[in-house]
């Protein structure tokens, strides 16, 4: 009994029970674990009313994490290489996705995707990768020139010059129609305390060269 | 058969480097006699850090990269067995006593088990996500195929793009990745997997396999589950990110400290690779370089208050340090890159460090996430060394050099957060202290558990007292 209880034993158990602590606080909030739960449930569910379905293992791991993912980026993005000029020319990007993690996650996928091309957060280039939600493409608005097309007019950025979103969305809300989709250039999100300036158009040409699936669309600058 | 070939060649390279490295290190300056893959595996981030740049010097200099990559690899090798067969003059080698009793076998059971499930979910997640998460594609993946694809044509764009690209990182991972892609000849997501599940593996096995050469196994084995079930440090490995590279670099520097205490008569040698091991870091993330100054400032204060500051110790340390920092140097001073950092002004940036506001709140988010972040492991392991108590005869000088590092880099890493461009500081810090709090996990670990009660009463049979 006495070697039972010997500190040794003791610091042992100790571990085991901080390891097990440690790895079933993991386990509640991983993503895995849940879908495997969920998957469960609905299997449950399945026999009960007498459907069986075979899962596959591999996809259910393949089974993205995020909203967005990156393997249909890849398979996306990669049909537009051919279409785009020699690796020195830098190549815009705009989007309608807002101020959100998401859409910083758009622009750095294309980027990842498009490397070693350099893709700028700017309109100021001859050839633009516009990144849109489904709305602008299933109601065709890049062809019908139904946006507003609003492009930061300051080019260098230091601390002052930080973006406040939200608030510069705000102002510019007011000034156009609501049912009008606005694009911005550039899309990100940052933080600070002075409202970015922008200047905002009605009608501004983008030449639409090649549509891809997704959203992803080749644009040209008429006048450059 | 062509691929075979390849990757053959690229095996032979990294391993054969790996197993040179090994020699020095473990059968030289440890005196160890291991004659299994396992050390080769524990020293494979060190023939990485020797082929990344090799390869980065390769693409600024040569246009031919495949080519020029394989014979410069192979003179690298041949001056690594000329450095080897210089020195390995005496074979001074010991055996580790194996211990074969109850709590000793249980815990080497509870070890592997863990480690396997480990594996295990490393491999799960990793299909999940095989080009990690976004950080690692932003900053560690993206390089690789600036620096691979195009035949390198084009790596100089990286310094080009959006500075929310982290284009300032140095390229350990990124030249690592992309010498094997050329390898190769294309571009697969298992190699930056497996460069990281032997990273997450080398500083485990480092760990247990350096503790069990001062201490009994079974106080090895303890440090080396800690570590295991440490869920945010097998996170951030399979998020594919730097910090566990940067976490198996400091642990050496220690190690190596440590023999230097211990081998007087190779003590400069072993200093001047301590220098070499901490400037690697500088060489996998930005903040190795704060580690590296912040180290061999605490080194020299424990020698100054030996009043000897000018003497060849320090040289050593210094020169190996310099010698590791040539390839970050010649990127951050040939190519510039744009820097969110650097976008503050003089003004501002004085302005950033008087802002009492910002350093109480800087300061509060660092105060709880020390004791919160790493998952309570802090109040564990001061549980811990309270339950094991320290050894009745004991030097401290290593867990005081450890102690001083830890303040000089959170000084330092305090002042970084302040100077950051932005203002809701909170995020920022919440999303990396965590991070270098882990980095510094498993040097903590084996400087802590140097200094407890192992057991081992005989002061002859001890090698670290």
């Amino acid at each position: 009994m006495k070697t039972l209880f010997n500190k040794l034993n003791l610091i042992i158990l100790i571990i085991m029970i901080y390891v097990f602590y440690q790895f079933y606080d993991w386990f509640t909030y991983s993503s895995l674990i849940s879908l495997l739960k969920e998957r469960r449930k609905s299997k449950i569910t399945e026999i009960e009313n007498k459907i069986e379905k075979k899962n596959d293992v591999i996809n259910l791991l393949r089974i993205k994490n995020n909203n967005i993912s990156i393997l249909e980026y890849e398979k996306n993005l990669n049909k537009i290489i051919k279409f785009l000029p020699d690796k020195k020319t830098e190549i815009g990007y705009i989007t309608d996705y807002k101020g959100t993690n998401d859409s910083d996650a758009h622009f750095m996928f294309t980027q990842y995707v498009l490397s070693p091309y350099i893709i700028k957060l700017s309109s100021k280039k001859k050839f633009i990768i516009g990144n849109f939600s489904e709305k602008i493409v299933k109601d065709r608005i890049i062809s019908k020139k139904e946006y507003v097309f609003c492009e930061e007019n300051e080019t260098t950025r230091n601390y002052n010059e930080l973006v406040y979103y939200s608030k510069a969305n705000k102002e510019i809300k007011k000034k156009f129609p609501k049912n009008k989709i606005i694009i911005y250039s550039p899309s990100l999100k940052r933080s600070g305390k002075k409202i970015k300036k922008y200047n905002c158009l009605n009608r501004k040409d983008f030449l639409i060269k090649k549509e891809f699936k997704n959203g992803v669309m080749l644009l040209e600058k008429k006048r450059f | 058969m062509i691929l075979i070939l390849n990757l053959g060649l690229y095996i032979f390279f990294t391993l054969s480097l790996a197993f040179v490295i090994k020699k020095i290190f473990f059968d030289y300056y440890m005196k160890l006699e291991e004659n299994s893959l396992l050390p080769i595996l524990i020293v494979l981030p060190f023939s990485f850090y020797f082929s990344s740049i090799l390869y980065f010097y390769n693409l600024i200099l040569f246009e031919n990269l495949k080519t020029s990559l394989i014979f410069l690899e192979f003179l690298l090798l041949i001056s690594f067995i000329y450095i080897f067969l210089k020195i390995f003059k005496k074979k001074y080698k010991r055996k580790i006593k194996k211990q074969n009793n109850y709590p000793t076998n249980f815990l080497h059971f509870f070890f592997y088990s863990l480690f396997t499930l480990n594996i295990f979910i490393f491999f799960v997640k990793s299909i999940r996500s095989p080009h990690g998460e976004i950080d690692a594609i932003v900053s560690w993946n993206r390089p690789a195929r600036f620096l691979f694809r195009d035949g390198g044509n084009y790596w100089l764009n990286n310094f080009k793009i959006e500075e929310n690209f982290n284009s300032q990182y140095p390229l350990y991972i990124g030249s690592s990745v992309a010498r094997n892609w050329l390898y190769l000849n294309f571009e697969t997501t298992i190699f930056p997997i497996i460069f990281h599940l032997i990273h997450y593996f080398s500083v485990i096995f480092l760990l247990f396999y350096s503790l069990r050469i001062f201490l009994k196994q079974n106080s090895a084995l303890i440090s080396s589950i800690i570590l295991s079930s440490s869920v945010l440090f097998l996170q951030i490995s399979i998020n594919q990110y730097a910090d566990i590279a940067v976490s198996y670099f400091i642990l050496f520097s220690f190690i190596l400290l440590v023999c230097s205490q211990k081998n007087k008569k190779l003590e400069l040698d072993l200093l001047f690779l301590v220098g070499l091991s901490i400037g690697i870091t500088g060489w996998i993330k930005n903040e190795g370089l704060i580690y590296s100054i912040s180290l061999i400032s605490s080194i020299i204060f424990f020698q100054l208050l030996n009043k000897s500051f000018l003497n060849k110790k320090n040289y050593f340390l210094i020169i190996g340090f310099l010698i590791a920092i040539i390839p970050t140097f010649i990127k951050n001073i040939f190519y510039t890159f744009p820097n969110i950092f650097l976008s503050l002004n003089f003004k501002e940036k004085i302005s950033f460090f008087l802002n009492f506001d910002r350093i109480l709140s800087v300061f509060k988010s660092m105060f709880t996430l020390f004791f919160t972040g790493n998952n309570y492991i802090i109040f564990f392991l001061l549980f811990l060394i309270y339950l094991i108590g320290f050894k009745k005869r004991v030097n401290f000088e290593i867990l005081k050099i450890f102690c001083l590092f830890f303040l000089f880099s959170t000084s330092f890493i305090f002042l970084v957060f302040l100077q950051m461009p932005y203002d809701s500081i909170e995020g920022i810090v919440n999303a990396i202290y965590p991070r270098w709090q882990i980095q510094l996990l498993p040097a903590f670990l084996f400087c802590i558990f140097l200094v407890l009660n192992d057991k081992t009463n005989d002061r002859k049979k001890r090698l670290y007292v």
